[in-house]
Parts: C-alpha cells; structure tokens; sequence
C-alpha cells in the first residue's frame, strides 16, 4: 500500500505541479489578494499575513489539483484497476491527497517573496510561526478539501460544484481577518475549520491551538478514509460507475 | 427578438455551459460570489473602511464573474466536446454566436449580482444603495463586462485550458476595475489603465455621482472590448485554419 | 469516392482543407463550384462533413437539439428545421431515441447522429472521414448501408477509410494518397486489374479431398504455390489460361475453382510498401 501511495504522490506532483491552472491557483490568485488586502494597510509584511495570504493559494490550489486529479481518473478509468488491486482506492487517494498537499506549498515561499518584494518584510517577522503555520495550514486544507474525494468518487461529478468552496472556506478560514470581523452567524461555524485555529496560532496564539487544527485535520483525514472505504463497497456490492 | 436567436442562445447554454446543473450553479453563481464578498466586506469592515462600496464592488464583480466565465465556457467548451471544428466549418458568423450565447450568461449575471448583494448586504446589516439603483448600475457594469466578455471568448478559441482565460482576466478585473480597490490606491501608471477596464467608472460613479460620466465610460468601455473581441475572434478563426 | 491512405499520408489534411478548416498553402479546391478559400460560406453550405469518433456532439443535449443547435449554425430556421431534424432522425433509425441525451448514445449510435447533422442542410455533398471506424460488424453495415444509400439519392459522397472493403463497397472511385499526394486514382476494378499486371491472379482450387491434391506445378504462368489442408492457391500471370489448364488437365479431382485480381487490401499494401 504505502508505494503505491508514494507512486501516486509523485505522480500527482510530476504531472500537474506546473499545469497553468495549478500555478494560477497556487501564486496569482493570493498576489491578487495580497494586493486587495494592501490596499487597506500600509504595514510591512508579517508572518500572519504571509501566512494568510499563502493560505489563499494554497486554498485555491488543493480545490483546482484535486478535482483536475479525480476527475481524471474518472475520465481514463483508471479507478478499476485501482479498485481491483489489492490496497483498492485507499492508496491512490492517500497518495494524490499527500501529491496535492505538496504541491499547494508552493504558495508558501511563491507568496512570501512576492509579498517581500512588493511591500517589504517586517523586521520582527516570525519565521518559525511562518513556516510551522504554513505546514499545517497545508494538512488543513488538505483535509477539508479531501471530504470532497468523496463526492467526487461517489458522484457522477457535477462541473462547477467546487467553485462555491473557495468562497465559503476563503471566508470562514480567517485567513486575512479574524473571526470576529465576519458575519456574527459565520463567526461560531469558523471555529469548526481547522484552518482558523492554525491563523490563530500564527497570530500568536498558544499551542493549544495548533493542537486543535491537528486534531480536527486527522479527524477529518479518518473520516474520508472511511468514505473512500464505502465508495469501494458501493462500487463492489451495486456497480456504482467509477467513471465520467 | 428574433425567436431562433434566443432558441439558439438557450441551446448553446444547455449543450456548452457546463455548471448549469443545480450544485454547480448554486455553488458557482451564488455560493462563491456571496462567500467572497462577505470575506471582502469583512476585510474592510476589519480595517475600518466604510463596508458599502466594498458590498457594491464586490457583487458588481460577481456579475462580470458570471459574463467572463460564462462567455469563456459557451466557446471554450467546444474544444471539450469535440465540437470546436464544426462550428469553425459551418458558416454561421462566429462573433454573432459569441454575442447570441451571451444572452442566458447576461440574465444569469444579473441574478447572481442581485443575490450577491441582498445576501451580504443582509448579513453585515447595511444598505448602502436601494436594490433598485443597484439593479441599473448592475445593468450598466454587465454592458461592459459584455465587451470585456466578448474579447475572453476570442481568446478561449486559441488557449487550450478552457479556465485559464478567464481566470486570467477575472483576476485583472478584480485588482484595476476598482470594485475592490480604490483607483487612487493603485501605483500612477496602473491608475490610468484602470480607466479601461469594466465596472472603473460605475464605482467612480459612486464615489462622484456623475450619471452621464459612469454611463459613458462604462459604455466606451464596453465598446473598447467589444471591438477588441472581434479582432481576436477573427484572427482565432484564422490561425484555426492555418 | 475514398480516400485511402496510411496515417500520415494526408487524407484528413484533404477533409479539413475541403470542409474550410484548413487553409490550402497552394493549389484550390472547388465544391459545387465554389472555392473553399475564397467562397468559404458557399462551399461550407454546399457540403456536409463528419469527421467521426466519440466527439463531436454535445453530450448535454438530446439528439434532437443536437441537431436544432447544429441547423442554426447553418442557417436553417423554424418548422423547416424541425421537420428535417424529424426526417432525419428516422432515417438513422435514432427516433426513437430523439429525446435523450447524447452522453447516453453508444458509439454506433453516435456515428449515425453525425451522419444525419451532415445531412442536415441538404448538402449536395457529404464528406464522411473514418464513417465506420470502431464499429462492431452489424453497425458497420448499417452505416454502410446509410452511406450507400445517400449516395444512391444523389449525394456526391468522399469517405477516407482504411477499411478496404468498405472503400470497395461503396465507391465508383478510388484515390490512394501517399506522403500527402494523389498516387492513385481509378475504380476499384481498374486499380484490381492493374495490380494483376504486377502482381498476378489468385486461383483458389478446392480439392475433391486433401489426399486427392493434384500437382500444379505446371500450370502456366505460374508465379507462386501454397498449400492449406485440401486447399491450393496458386499465383499466377493469367487467370483465364490457367484455369483453362486446371480443367483440363485436373478437373475431376476439382469441385470448386474461383479465380480473383488482387484485393483492394493488397493494392494499397503494395503501394504502402508494408508488404
């Protein structure tokens, strides 16, 4: 199981790392962000905001690689041998997922030099936050956006369904601004996304909250296991199409 | 209108927009339009900028999202299914097509940008402009947004990623159309360009109340991108058969 | 008239520069009068093409709009649309199936739906690229058939197909491209003919019983011999003369005896040089 998984990441990042919607989602979507949110502040550039910003790409580009990346595999019908296969789906959706969690690090480093270049960089800026924030930020998207492996497995694949995600979890991310600036219904419903726990350490927040993005990310990791798993079932017990 | 124009206008929606299934047209026309501008509203509000203009930028913005992606799809999926060489074969005007599977994506716009704006404007609980002045400067950024629109759809000819087009432009808009941020915000010489691009003299416009000026502007502007539509789309058409 | 060719020889370049997909660098070419570079919408009008395959057609649509969609492109309008569209749609056996979406047709289904939007604005000529290509044999046929009978309306129809039986089937004409010009041009009898010339007739003499096999080694002409389990074929230079000498000299032992010129197969082999 586990070379296949790794045969499935590399693959995933040999093949889409530099596709043009890839690079769009992961670095020019953030600059234009960056760019809005500059237009409101005029400070230099400091871990949380590099992080946000980064967050945005990162957002966009696990969204963009993981619907480019499933469907694929719908289009060529690559999930039967997949299924027949000793290890079923598990490994080649743990692999892409793993692959499309790379791959959105680019927006780390993509995003911090532009912001660097662009409205300088603060002298107290926090590289340890940055970095062990961005890394986790990485897995969180990666989780959230994973329970979409589901529908999109389960599903014949409905075009559009995914451009709602990037508005709704932009938003309750709290990757450029708090909690407590958004709505005051939408202001609880952030708290369940593991994203907004890792902007709040990267604010400076204890590690006790760090330890909640976690925590929630493997959760949610668990729980797209598990409906790979019925989607395997479904598949072998009534013959559900795994193909577009 | 000619009934066969909107016959065809309804057909191209149906055959070549791909998200005109319910979870992809809520989620693309609604969802994500109302989701960004809450998080741009929030963005201002959090910074201690007025939220109206922000609220009116932004779901002006979801109108032109719903024209640019909407024209990019009605040709750019031709290439997905196949389609692209006999629509180049047959001898129907391919700019008059561009235009006729404009219609839906233009009464699609005007939807998304009207619901986009009650939401958000309910849910931060202000009202910066009555729905029905909204509605006309809706109207009017949805003209230019048809020109801008028109000239995506001649480049989703040639670009193979039916989605990089319009991302592309859909980006360049949100940075220099002044919907999100303030022209006088922007480094001089980009300041200048932002005069050429859709939505800049509705949300100058607001800033000044100019009726005749926002009209104008929004209308040459639309015409600008129009005429540069037209050129792409010929020369799309020529480079096809080279 | 086909178009036979190996991959690369240039059929497709020929239909798509035909149906005004593709500029010419030189020369012309004329449909129905009309030159497709300089009257590129009249010679659109004046031919129907389809270039096969799985794509082509909206998958979102139903037959049916397919087919409405496709007319407005060609400028057909209103109850003359719906009633060709109709017409057309029973004439590909595909009524019965008008109103459901194309992503659910079969491969020979869908062959038959660009059959008849080709057909739709009545063109005079009808260009078919590959119109049987990946079909089971019962579809294969059936198209055939279809292809042959528009041709019997009238319809000038220019199939390119590497499927020689077809080519043989259903043209009067021939054209054998190579390295992306016309090699060959003839009917399929004359181009069977004259690869006898050079390659000789194929005699095919059924024995009585395998151990009753006689000895033609002196058959006139005689270019080349095998033998398959009561079965001898033999190549030689004149069909007529050595079937003469097989009757004579063998035919009691004979109970079947078929002479032929080389199959289509073998004349583009030959040309292609695979052989």
């Amino acid at each position: 199981m586990f070379p296949t998984a790794c045969r499935a990441a590399i693959d995933q990042i040999r093949t889409q790392a530099v596709s043009p919607m890839s690079l769009l989602a992961a670095l020019a979507m953030p600059a234009v962000f960056a760019f809005i949110l500059y237009s409101h502040t005029a400070t230099h550039t400091d871990a949380a905001t590099a992080v946000g910003i980064a967050g945005i790409g990162m957002l966009n580009a696990v969204i963009v690689d993981l619907l480019v990346s499933l469907s694929g595999e719908k289009r060529w019908k690559t999930l039967y041998p997949a299924l027949s296969s000793p290890g079923g789906l598990i490994p080649l959706v743990v692999g892409r997922l793993v692959g499309v969690a790379v791959q959105s690090l680019i927006s780390l480093p993509g995003t911090l030099l532009m912001l660097t270049l662009i409205w300088g960089m603060s002298p107290n800026f926090d590289w340890s936050r940055w970095f062990l924030g961005g890394l986790c930020l990485a897995v969180a998207t990666t989780a959230l956006v994973g329970l979409l492996s589901y529908s999109l497995l389960r599903f014949p694949s409905s075009p559009g369904m995914t451009n709602g995600l990037t508005g709704v979890l932009i938003a309750l991310s709290t990757l450029l601004v708090p909690s407590t600036a958004l709505p005051p219904f939408m202001q609880p419903i952030a708290w369940l996304v593991p994203q907004s726990h890792v902007m709040a350490w990267v604010h400076g927040g204890a590690v006790a909250e760090l330890a909640t993005a976690l925590s929630q990310s493997t959760l949610i990791y668990l729980v797209i296991l598990l409906s790979v798993r019925r989607v395997e079932h479904a598949a072998r017990a009534r013959a559900i199409p795994l193909e577009a | 209108m000619d009934n066969h124009v909107v016959r065809g206008a309804l057909l191209s929606y149906r055959a070549l927009f791909t998200w005109s299934n319910p979870l992809g047209y809520l989620s693309s026309r609604i969802v994500r339009p109302i989701g960004l501008t809450v998080t741009f509203g929030a963005l201002s509000s959090h910074y201690g900028a007025v939220v109206g203009p922000t609220l009116i930028g932004a779901s002006l913005l979801a109108g032109a999202h719903a024209v640019i992606y909407g024209m990019a799809l009605s040709v750019g999926n031709e290439r997905s299914y196949g389609t692209l060489d006999i629509w180049l074969a047959s001898p129907q005007n391919k700019l008059g097509a561009v235009c006729q599977r404009a219609l839906p994506h233009l009464v699609d716009a005007f939807i998304s940008g009207m619901i986009t704006y009650l939401a958000c404007c309910a849910l931060f609980g202000v009202l910066p402009l009555p729905a029905q002045t909204f509605a006309w400067l809706l109207v009017l950024s949805l003209i230019s947004s048809f020109g801008y629109g028109t000239m995506v759809s001649g480049l989703s000819m040639t670009i193979k990623d039916v989605f990089v087009p319009p991302n592309l432009t859909y980006l360049t808009l949100m940075v220099l159309s002044g919907a999100l941020v303030q022209a006088d915000m922007l480094p001089g010489p980009v300041r200048s360009v932002s005069a050429v691009f859709p939505l800049s003299h509705v949300m100058q416009g607001i800033e000044e109340p100019d009726v005749l000026g926002a009209v104008g502007g929004e209308a040459a502007v639309g015409l600008l991108w129009f005429t540069v539509g037209a050129l792409v789309i010929h020369r799309a058409v020529l480079h096809a058969r080279r | 008239m086909s178009i036979l060719g190996s991959n690369g020889a240039g059929k497709t370049t020929t239909v798509r520069m035909l149906t005004g997909l593709l500029l010419p660098t030189a020369g012309e070419a004329v449909i129905e009068g009309y030159d497709v570079v300089r009257e590129r919408r009249k010679a659109a009008l004046a031919c129907g093409s389809s270039l096969g395959g799985d794509s082509g057609l909206y998958p979102r649509l139903t037959a049916l709009q397919n087919l409405a969609f496709f007319g407005l492109m060609y400028g057909m309008r209103g109850q003359a649309l719906k009633r060709r569209a109709a017409e057309l749609l029973d004439h590909v056996n595909l009524t019965d199936r008008a109103d459901e979406p194309v992503s659910t047709f079969s491969r020979g289904m869908r062959q038959r739906l660009h059959l008849a939007r080709a057909l739709l604005h009545k063109p005079p000529v009808l260009i078919l690229d590959e119109p049987s290509a990946g079909l089971d044999p019962h579809s294969a046929a059936s198209m055939r058939r279809l292809v042959r009978s528009f041709a019997d309306e009238g319809h000038s129809v220019l199939l390119t197909t590497h499927d020689m039986r077809e080519a043989e089937e259903l043209s009067s004409r021939v054209v054998l491209m190579k390295d992306g010009s016309v090699h060959t041009e003839a009917t399929p009898a004359e181009l069977r003919l004259g690869a006898a010339r050079q390659h000789g007739f194929v005699v095919e003499v059924i024995w009585n019983g395998s151990d009753s096999t006689g000895n033609c080694s002196n058959c006139p002409g005689l270019m080349d011999i095998k033998q398959d389990r009561g079965v001898t074929r033999l190549r030689v230079r004149d069909g007529g003369m050595a079937v003469q000498w097989l009757l004579a000299e063998l035919g009691a032992q004979i109970p079947s005896l078929s002479v032929s010129p080389p199959t289509l197969e073998e004349v583009f082999l030959s040309m292609t040089e695979v052989r």
